[in-house]
Order: C-alpha cells, then structure tokens, then sequence
C-alpha cells in the first residue's frame, strides 16, 4: 500500500540531482507558484478597475487556495512571492520596488501580513487533511494486515504477510535459540547485530545504517526481532505497529505449539502407565510359569515320570519364547513412546515385507493356513521395519489365537487413493461391538473365554493391537476393525498407511 | 492332614502346567477350571479344601468368583496376583479371600501358605481352644500368651490384633480386620495399628527391628509367621 502521494509536502522526494529538480519543478510548490502568477496576472489586468485594495485581495485569494491544495510551506512561500509581485505590480509606483516612503510601506506591509496569515491558515487545514487521510489508511492497512495474519501458522508466513507491503523483513527469535535467524530475506549480514540491540536494547526500535528493528514483545517478554530495510519518513511508526501485531501472531503460535506439545506429553505418560502395568501383568506370568516348573523339577524331580518332565521343560521353553516375544513387544512400545526420533523411518515395501512375515509364521505356526494376496508392483510406505514386521505379526497372532484351527486368515494389500491398504482378515468368533472400541487398548484381552474353541495356546499380552496403533498413528495413518465379517463371524482389521512419495517407483 | 483337594483356578495353561505336578507330587489333589463359572461349579461337585485362584479369568472378575464362592463356603482361597496392586489385593482380602500371593512366586512359599490354609481348614468345624507355633502359644480361655515358655503381658488391644493374627496365622491380616478387631472399627487410624504392632513387636520379636513373627504386608496388612526360626 502507498500511505502518501509524491505530492506530499510532508515527505519531501528523497531523490536527488535532476530528478529532484524536475520534482521541484511540477511539485507543489511550482504549482503554488504558478497559481500565484496567474491571479497577480489577473490582479494587473483588473487593477485599473478595482484599485489596488481590491486587487491584493485577489492575491490573497491565490495565496488560500495555493494553501488549500498544496499545504502549508508552498502556501508561506507563495505568500511572500505575492507581496514581492504585488510590490512591483501593483501598489504605485508600478514597475519598481517602492519602500522609501513610510505611505507606501503599509499596504504591503498589511498585505503581506493577510498573506501570510491565509497562507498559513488555509495550508494547515491541507495538511491536517492530509495527515487524517493517511492515518486512516495506515489504520486500515493495519487492520487489513491483522486479518491477514489470524490465519499465519509459522515465523515465515508472518513475514510474508508482512511483506505484502512491498517491503522485505527478517525474522530473528529469542527463543529457544537466541538471536536464530528463522527468516532473512534481506540477507544482511548486519541484521543480526541490529536486531540483537533491539532485544537488548530498552528501546522498542533501532536504526542502524539503511536498516530498522522493531523489538517483538508482548507484555515485556521479548519473542525476538523484526528487522526491515529503513522507509520513508512517517513510515517507521507504521512499521512499529505492523511489529506488534507480528509479535502477537507469534505468541500465539508459539502458544499453540506449546499446547501441542503438552497434549503429546500427557498421551504418552498414558501411554507409559499403561505400559508398566502391562510389564508386571506379562513379564510376571511367563516368569511364574517358568520359576514353578525349574523349582518343580528340582525339589520333587525324581518323583515325576519322564512325561511329567518333559511337559515342564518344554513349558520352560515356550514360556522363554513367549517372555522373549513380549520383550520385543515392549521394546517396540518403549520406542514408540520415545517418539519419532527413535524409530528409524525408511522406505518399506509393503507387499515384500508382508510376504517375510507371512513366511516365518507358517514355519512357527501352522494351525491355521495364511493366503497373502498382494499387488506384483511392490508399494512403498514410509515406516519403521521393526515395528512394521512386529505389528502384522501381532495382528496374525491374534487372528490365529482368537479363530478355531485350520481356518484360514487372508493378508490383502493395495493402494487406495495416496494410502496403502492391509487388511488381515480370520474366520473366528469375530469382537462383539461393544468391545470393538477397546480392542486398542493396551492390556486389553477379549472378553470371549470361548474364542477359540479346543484351543490351548498361551493368551495374549493385550499390548499387540495398542503397539499396533501406535505405530498407525506415528506413521500419520489409521486403523480399524470390522467384526463381523459375514455369516456373523470373523474380524477383519483394516491398516491404512499414507504411501511414500515417490514418483520415481 | 497336611494334604488335600486343591482347586487350581487359571486360565494361563502355562501355570497351570507348571504348578500341577509339584501340588500332586507333595500329595494334593489337583482339579483344575480355567474360568470363574468352571470354578463355582467345582465348588459344589468337587468340594476342594483350597482354592488357588487367579484374579485374571476370561469370563469374569476374580473377586466377583470370590463372592461367589463366599456365598456358601468358607473355603480357604489363596488369590494368585500379577498385578501388584494394593487396592486389588486388599479387595480381594475384602470379599473374603483369605491369603494372596504375588506372581511369580517361590514354588516353595505357594505351598507354605496352601499348607497354612489346609491347617485352617481343618480347624474350620472346631472351635481352636489355643494357637501352638514354634516358640509362641496363645491360650484362647485364659487369655495367657507365653514365649518359650515364659508368659507375656499384653494389653487386652495387644492380646486381640495378636490372637487375630493368630487365628489366621500364616495367612494376611487386612489392616480392616485387624482395626475392627482391637478398636471396634474398621476406619479408624491405621497409625494406631502401627503403634500397637510395634509395641507388640517390643514383647514378642527378638529384634523388634527385623521381625521374624509378625510380618508386614506393604499396604495390605500383617502376617503371623508360623515358619519363623526365632
């Protein structure tokens, strides 16, 4: 936006040489000037007729309305150019500067004294006039600026908002690393030191050579810094109060981020209890199983038959294998809950990784057969290969535990849309739904005793469909279970994973 | 008399593997129901002398099978807990379930206490005239306490949490019982118990600073030991 016209006497051109001539030629004061010469031209071809009181009348009269569309400096001068002319022109003797006569030296005197009175009246109006004008363009600017800036999210679109007024800003933050430069677009390498003394500075606003930095502060805590290119005269206040709304927006993003973090805090202390009190739950009963049946063996060993014995020893294994399985689950959990900077995100051939888990379960469990179906051309998501490979073994695991042997569960993969789509579906008892809200969370087992009808199997931990969806979630994805499937049985969950961007697969 | 019919109550096949062959090999009887419904129906057909019962079953809520159980049979329960939480334990103890133990146990204290709950049990029809363990006696007529023979003043508040612990020895005492026995009431101060059992601890321990006989359960209760050496 432009707050002031080149004809503006309050902001006089700040080009220089001939160029400013050429200003001072078609700027107000030449045409006050030339205002004046045409009414004393006027005044010398009436002064016949009206006599010389008439006369300087019409000169003040030129002299009001240089001072009404010019201001009030091109108004003074055009004043004291009009007692000059009138001196010569009108009052007698005409054609020569005629002071020597104490007669002769009221008129003008008077005259001058009119003009330079309009002049000044009249002018001040213009100017008062024009400053109005501007301040309610700069009040609208402001105003167009904070609607702007309610829907600016991070430091650079503050900044671009900011610069929609032309000019170029940089950014510099207190916290949390002090003086970080988050944007420059000026590029300076002496924004830096600027825009540290307008932080320590006590002032709100330091000029240091062609650059100016307004101190960002809401309520005397100092956010960081806006630093500009120096403006126009009259325009730095404007610049101060575009800073302060910027400080604001600031504030309240730096508001909303704190929030999230504190919500993402509270979750994963959830997330932690629930944790521990899945590790005494699970940790406990394998070890239980395990200790009771090394104890057995030694205090009361001889008294066994060897079948009794080989029962125990072999609970003793499958129960490691079970504790081993949980502590590869809580492990995947504790890394979770670390957050992203403990997963390592790679790009994941789904259909490929599928196919590895599915194999090694048919070695490790073949009570019930698995059909994979998935596309030829392999889809990449973005994803932890881990927690991956854990969570579809974990899903399978509870597809198996929960249906009767020998049914089969069937892995589907493809893409929909910009998600990649899993779903692994079984032919068992299905969840009522009433429970299906609670199948993700941790610790939580199946109400159904009668799941899985003959079955034997060790139950779950409760923690593989909540380590499940946590990792949905961390990938920015989603999952769902839908029970039954049909002839009212079996359940199928649902894993969407938003797919890698890359044209180049 | 030290061995009898156990009801194992677990849905874990693991524990129940495990724990099966050392109950049979000190001579119990061992009937296993891997729910609580399994279970209640037991109580009737089988009639077992302890309940091993494990508060996580499939179908329903170990202390509701606790009431269950309570509602016909003053059979000893001894609550199998992998999750230490006082709350649970003390409402386990609460419906009536007369001991716990954490998973996973020492194989040798589970059947410590199932021999403390069979001893019980046995004394269920008849009125016990005294308590006779180790180095303590208790006449329950006279009132008179005696350790390693030589008799022990206690205060009548001392004498009852001592005979209470007695009555159940071997087994938890809630800190509720154990109020509403020497004070009348359930809720009074806990801190008086802590008080009274530290006075009791002065008489009866040979360092009242590492006691042998009466034990403390954190947050549940107090144990008399019948295993102590003192």
């Amino acid at each position: 936006m432009t707050t002031l016209s080149p004809a503006n006497p309050l902001s006089p051109p700040s080009q220089s040489g001939g160029l400013a001539w050429l200003t001072l030629l078609t700027g107000p004061y030449a045409r006050a000037a030339a205002l004046l010469c045409l009414f004393a031209a006027l005044g010398v071809v009436l002064a016949p007729w009206l006599g010389e009181g008439y006369v300087s009348l019409v000169f003040v009269l030129a002299i009001s309305l240089a001072g009404t569309l010019y201001g009030m400096t091109p108004a003074l001068v055009a004043s004291l150019l009009g007692a000059f002319l009138f001196d010569f022109f009108i009052s007698e003797p005409v054609f020569e500067f005629s002071l020597d006569r104490t007669a002769d030296l009221a008129p003008p005197l008077v005259f001058t004294l009119c003009a330079v009175i309009s002049g000044w009246l009249s002018g001040r109006l213009k100017d008062e006039a024009i400053r109005a004008n501007r301040s309610n363009r700069q009040l609208e600017s402001l105003l167009d600026l904070s609607r702007a800036l309610q829907s600016a999210n991070s430091e650079a679109d503050v900044t671009g908002i900011l610069g929609a007024d032309g000019r170029r800003y940089s950014l510099l933050r207190a916290a949390p690393q002090d003086g970080a430069v988050v944007v420059d677009a000026l590029a300076d390498p002496a924004v830096r030191s600027v825009a540290q003394a307008a932080m320590t500075d006590g002032r709100e606003m330091v000029e240091k050579d062609n650059l100016v930095a307004c101190r960002l502060d809401t309520g005397g805590r100092v956010l960081g810094a806006l630093v500009a290119e120096k403006g126009a005269a009259g325009e730095d206040g404007l610049l101060l109060a575009r800073a302060r709304m910027g400080a604001l927006v600031l504030e309240r993003i730096e508001l909303g981020e704190r929030l999230g973090e504190v919500r993402a805090k509270a979750r994963s202390e959830e997330l932690k209890s629930a944790l521990l009190a899945s590790v005494s739950h699970d940790l406990r009963s394998p070890l239980t199983a395990i200790s009771t049946s090394a104890a057995s063996l030694l205090e009361y060993g001889e008294q066994f038959d060897s079948e009794t014995s080989r029962e125990l020893l072999s609970g003793i294994v499958a129960e490691s294998s079970r504790l081993n399985h949980l502590t590869a689950n809580l492990l995947q959990m504790t890394r979770l809950q670390a957050g992203q900077e403990e997963l390592y995100w790679t790009d994941l051939p789904v259909a490929d990784t599928l196919r590895a888990v599915v194999e090694r379960k048919r070695r490790l469990d073949d009570s019930h057969p698995i059909r994979l179906v998935a596309p030829d051309e392999d889809v990449l998501v973005r994803a932890d290969t881990a927690l991956f490979d854990l969570v579809i073994t974990n899903v399978l695991q509870n597809a198996a535990r929960y249906s009767p042997v020998g049914t089969p569960i069937t892995i589907t993969c493809g893409v929909e849309g910009e998600l990649c789509a899993i779903a692994i579906t079984d032919e068992g008892i299905g969840i009522p739904p009433e429970e299906q809200s609670r199948v993700f969370d941790s610790f939580y087992r199946g109400e159904r005793g009668d799941r899985k009808p003959g079955g034997s199997g060790p139950a779950g931990s409760g923690l593989g469909l909540a380590i499940a969806r946590g990792f949905v979630n961390a990938c920015g994805g989603a999952i769902a279970v839908t029970s039954p499937v049909k002839d009212g049985q079996g359940t199928t969950i649902t894993i969407h994973l938003p797919l890698t961007r890359n044209e180049a697969l | 008399m030290k061995t009898g019919h156990i009801l194992l109550v677990d849905d874990e096949p693991a524990i129940v593997t495990a724990l099966r062959p050392a109950l049979r090999a000190v001579g119990h009887e061992v009937t296993i129901a891997r729910d609580g419904n399994t279970a209640i129906a037991s109580m009737t057909v089988n009639d077992p002398d302890v309940v091993l019962l494990d508060l996580g079953l499939p179908d329903m809520d170990g202390k509701d099978v606790i009431r269950r159980i309570r509602q016909t049979t003053g059979t000893p329960i001894i609550v199998i807990s992998a999750r230490h939480q006082e709350y649970e334990k003390i409402a386990a103890l609460d419906e009536g379930a007369d001991d716990y133990v954490d998973k996973p146990f020492v194989l040798g204290e589970l059947l410590a206490r199932v021999r403390s709950a069979l001893r019980r049990r046995n004394h269920l029809d008849e009125a016990p005239t005294g308590f006779e363990a180790a180095d303590l006696s208790i006449d329950y007529g006279t009132r008179e306490v005696k350790l390693r023979g030589e008799v022990v003043k206690l205060s009548p508040k001392e004498y009852n949490l001592l005979k209470m612990l007695a009555e159940s020895a071997g087994q938890v005492v809630t800190q509720k019982r154990l109020l509403a026995a020497g004070w009348g009431r359930s809720e009074a101060d806990p801190q008086y118990l802590r008080v009274y059992v530290g006075m009791l601890r002065q008489k009866l321990e040979a360092n009242p600073s590492e006691p042998q006989l009466i034990l403390t359960e954190p947050g549940v209760g107090y144990r008399l030991s019948v295993n102590h050496a003192g």
